[in-house]
């Protein structure tokens, strides 16, 4: 720590922050809550870089995206396990993990990550394939027809904000209609349309019905915004009925027509779905849903890959169910289910710390300087880790409140002292005061008096 | 008005906590009155409430909107037991809520007995106190001596149960019932080859014993106009009651099934049994168990316990990854087991009660972050609503913030090189 011990009158923070440490606010987020449709680029996951999981995002291209495109995975799961030191398996960065997976995977149909992989530019071309996002939730996702429109939604309304470093995305739609347009060369919408409906008359099998002409002309049409106003329009009723499974059925067939065969949907928060407060008769149906929309349906079947978040209370809320409808186990400590499960672990070096931190300073920076993490030091990045649990919400929340402190005392760098002494002060951690983590009764049981 | 008579044995009273005998004792030996005693019982309950798994129990919410008939029968029934096992003075009581607003200054004197009672607890604590007051309720509860005397018969009481799951799979309503007896009477006779289980019995018995106990509850609720059982568990209860009630009786313990539950807590706090519902072995059911063996001396009993302590840390290390694995099998195989199950599978194979292993498993936690065992554990935190309500959650030691969480699912696996510990 480095103080400014003057008796004068101490500066605002948000000033000391701007005038001291070139930074317009403070770079890190209060919440470290990933959450996709934030435009604050400090809590939707989109400063995530891969050298925070240095061998997990390469191995999930391996297994997930590869899995996808030519072994015919089906289901992959995305775990986070603590290690000794914490039992809390929340903000390790499942979320924000999956989201990179996803864009960077759309960003040109998995060609850069499929070459990156040893694949030749013909292979990773002949094998494109794109990515979808979506969210259970305790209100209206409940079910995986619901989830599936999000996914949808996702994929025509969805664009990443633009940070200092990249422009703001294009939808997935828009870039499926680019590739349509290239691949026909035309951007008549009934020409498009017909290919979209060739596909769908070449399928043979079980589906949720004839596609959605309305939203076939919609994605054929190039209109973002109308297209964005339809998908968005369903009603809140609707969302979880299984007709809403159709949207998605209909944009797979659109993308296959792109030339585009596989969809990796990446899906959150099972957990939300497997909440004891659904009904175990709800989670039963839901779960056989599982297998018939992704494993029978077409043309889910033939195209769909989904990559879930687990949570060990999901897991035992649904695995005996998940067992019976004969679905690929997801059980992390498996050896046999080391093909389709990713485990994220704490952050262990200075490194990674300094790769999990670094683009949010860069984000909030307002000029270039001559010390890159000024005002932290790699002293305070280490002692940083040290003194938190290793996951990366917490070393964000904790690297907001390092700054918060020091801007409001005026510090010139925030030191491996004072950030030592700062998080020792620290009384609870900001993740729990609330919820039922914890003991909440001081009186014990007479068994446990002997 | 209840007066205490002077009979030498007793039914098991109906109350809720055995703690409330030491709580309403204090109480007393305060000058306090039978007013003083309900509030003291309310604030006892209310302590406890946060420790066990969710009951139902609203003491802890009573405290701030009480009425006068809270808990009266708990305040009647610790003061009655209180009585009979000659600690207080004989003195009447209400009966009522109503009752009790003549008794909210009524104060209540202690014997010499309860004095040096209260002063044993004081001096030397609540398991000093706790296996003096076991010998006094020896004395007058002969159903106690009974089920302690079966207990340390046999290896375990079991009482084989079925889930309504088991036999429908895909669910079905009332029309079920008579295939779900079918089931369960099979399953009953099935499992009596089970070693040393305490009792048996014929298919007519079990069959009878199960149409006799629903039918009374299905007259019960005619008579109120009311439907008998409202969801399918509602009925599977009853049937596990019936048959609870026959095992104990063909085992030669005379009891109704409400003081059986409380018995089986008593004795659990007095650290002279433990049960579960939850044990990760076939047959499924209800085992109970002694964790202190027995001896008899002219009718007095002496219990050599095992209390919680270090030496079941190395047994416990041993039998963990063998309970896990068998609790992981029973939960379709996934990475992450209740801990209650793993914890049954430990203490029935040990003879020994929860809180032996859970304080073994604090410790193992402990070396665990320390790299000192050769497998890791991991923890994952518990949620209201997802604890049978005969089980508890584990207390882990304490975070870095001096916090002390709560699990409810366990994961016990090799340990990995290169993962980092103790921070």
């Amino acid at each position: 720590m480095t103080a400014d011990s003057s008796p004068k009158k101490k500066q605002n923070p948000v000033v000391w922050m701007r005038r001291n440490w070139h930074l317009d606010r403070n770079p890190f987020p209060q919440g470290g809550i990933a959450s996709l449709a934030r435009e604050d680029n400090r809590e939707n996951g989109r400063l995530f870089r891969p050298e925070v999981q240095p061998d997990k995002v390469p191995e999930a291209v391996d297994k997930f995206v590869v899995g996808a495109a030519f072994s015919g995975l089906k289901f992959g799961y995305l775990w986070s396990v603590s290690g000794p030191a914490s039992d809390d398996y929340r903000g390790y960065g499942k979320s924000s993990m999956l989201q990179y997976l996803v864009e960077e995977t759309n960003k040109d149909f998995g060609r850069a990550l499929l070459m990156n992989a040893g694949f030749s530019s013909d292979e990773a071309e002949a094998a494109a394939i794109c990515a979808m996002l979506a969210s259970f939730d305790k209100g209206i996702n409940t079910s995986l027809a619901a989830v599936f429109l999000q996914a949808t939604e996702y994929a025509c309304r969805h664009r990443y904000p633009a940070t200092k470093q990249e422009p703001e995305g294009k939808t997935l739609a828009e870039r499926l209609y680019d590739r349509l347009v290239a691949k026909l060369g035309s951007d008549d919408p009934t020409v498009l349309a017909d290919a979209v409906q060739n596909v769908s008359d070449s399928i043979r099998g079980r589906t949720l019905g004839p596609p959605l002409d309305d939203f076939i002309q919609l994605l054929c049409a190039g209109d973002s915004t109308a297209l964005g106003r339809y998908v968005g329009q369903v009603k809140s009723g609707a969302r979880t009925r299984v007709g809403a499974a159709n949207f998605l059925a209909t944009f797979l067939l659109f993308a296959k027509a792109a030339g585009v065969d596989h969809v990796l949907l990446g899906c959150d928060q099972l957990e939300d779905f497997a909440a004891t407060t659904t009904s175990k008769q709800k989670r039963a149906l839901e779960t056989e849903r599982f297998r018939d929309f992704v494993l029978e349906l077409m043309p889910m079947a033939d195209m769909l890959t989904m990559v879930v978040t687990m949570h060990p209370r999901a897991e035992v809320a649904i695995s005996e169910m998940w067992r019976l409808a004969d679905l690929p186990s997801m059980a992390w400590h498996l050896d046999e289910n080391e093909g389709h499960v990713i485990v994220l672990r704490e952050i262990q070096s200075v490194e990674q710390t300094r790769a999990l931190l670094k683009p949010y300073l860069d984000e909030a920076r307002t000029q270039t300087v001559d010390t890159e993490l000024i005002p932290f030091t790699e002293e305070s990045f280490e002692a940083l880790l040290d003194r938190s649990d290793g996951k990366p919400r917490d070393i964000l929340r904790k690297a907001h409140a390092l700054i918060e402190r020091a801007a409001r005392e005026n510090w010139a760098a925030i030191d491996a002292d004072g950030t030592r002494r700062v998080l020792d002060s620290l009384a609870l951690p900001d993740d729990s005061a609330s919820d039922e983590t914890w003991a909440g009764a001081s009186g014990r049981s007479l068994e446990e008096s002997w | 008005m209840i007066a205490v008579k002077a009979k030498s044995e007793h039914g098991i009273p109906r109350l809720q906590e055995l703690g409330f005998l030491l709580t309403a004792a204090s109480e007393v030996a305060r000058g306090g009155t039978y007013e003083d005693v309900r509030h003291a019982l309310i604030r006892t309950k209310a302590q406890l409430v946060g420790d066990t798994a969710p009951t139902g129990n609203t003491a802890a919410r009573r405290q701030g909107t009480e009425k006068a008939g809270h808990y009266v029968d708990n305040a009647t029934g610790a003061l009655a037991e209180l009585m009979r096992i000659e600690l207080l003075d004989r003195a009447p009581l209400p009966s009522t809520a109503n009752a009790a607003k003549a008794y909210t200054e009524t104060r209540f004197l202690l014997t010499d007995e309860g004095v040096m009672w209260l002063e044993l607890l004081e001096e030397q604590g609540e398991p000093a106190a706790l296996d003096a007051l076991l010998r006094r309720l020896w004395k007058v509860h002969p159903q106690l001596r009974d089920y302690l005397r079966l207990l340390n018969a046999v290896d375990a009481f079991l009482v084989p149960a079925l889930p309504w799951s088991t036999v429908f799979p895909h669910g079905s309503g009332p029309e079920g019932r008579d295939v779900y007896v079918d089931a369960l009477v099979a399953h009953v006779l099935e499992s009596g080859d089970t070693p040393h289980r305490g009792w048996s019995a014929t298919p007519d018995e079990v069959r009878q014993a199960i149409t006799a106990y629903t039918g009374r509850r299905e007259a019960f609720a005619a008579k109120r106009g009311r439907p008998p059982y409202k969801r399918s568990r509602d009925f599977v209860a009853a049937c596990d009651e019936a048959v609870t009630v026959l095992a104990l009786h063909k085992a030669g313990v005379a009891v109704d099934y409400i003081s059986f539950e409380i018995l089986r807590r008593w004795t659990q706090d007095l650290l002279i049994a433990n049960f579960s519902y939850w044990v990760p072995r076939p047959p499924s059911g209800l085992r109970a168990w002694s964790t202190a063996t027995l001896t008899e001396l002219d009718g007095a009993p002496e219990f050599a316990r095992r209390p919680p302590g270090d030496n079941w840390v190395e047994p416990v290390q041993e039998l963990l990854p063998e309970a896990f694995a068998a609790a992981v099998r029973q939960e379709g195989g996934s990475s992450f087991a209740s801990v209650w199950r793993v914890r049954a599978f430990v203490c029935a194979s040990l003879h020994i009660n929860d809180a032996a292993f859970d304080g073994a498993l604090r410790e193992l936690q402990r070396r665990a972050r320390r790299g000192e065992v050769p497998f890791d554990l991991a923890f994952e935190v518990s949620t209201t609503g997802a604890i049978p309500p005969t089980e508890r959650p584990f207390r882990g030691i304490n975070d870095r913030y001096g916090r002390e969480p709560v699990f409810s699912l366990i994961n016990v696996r090799r340990r990995q090189e290169g993962v980092r510990h103790d921070r």
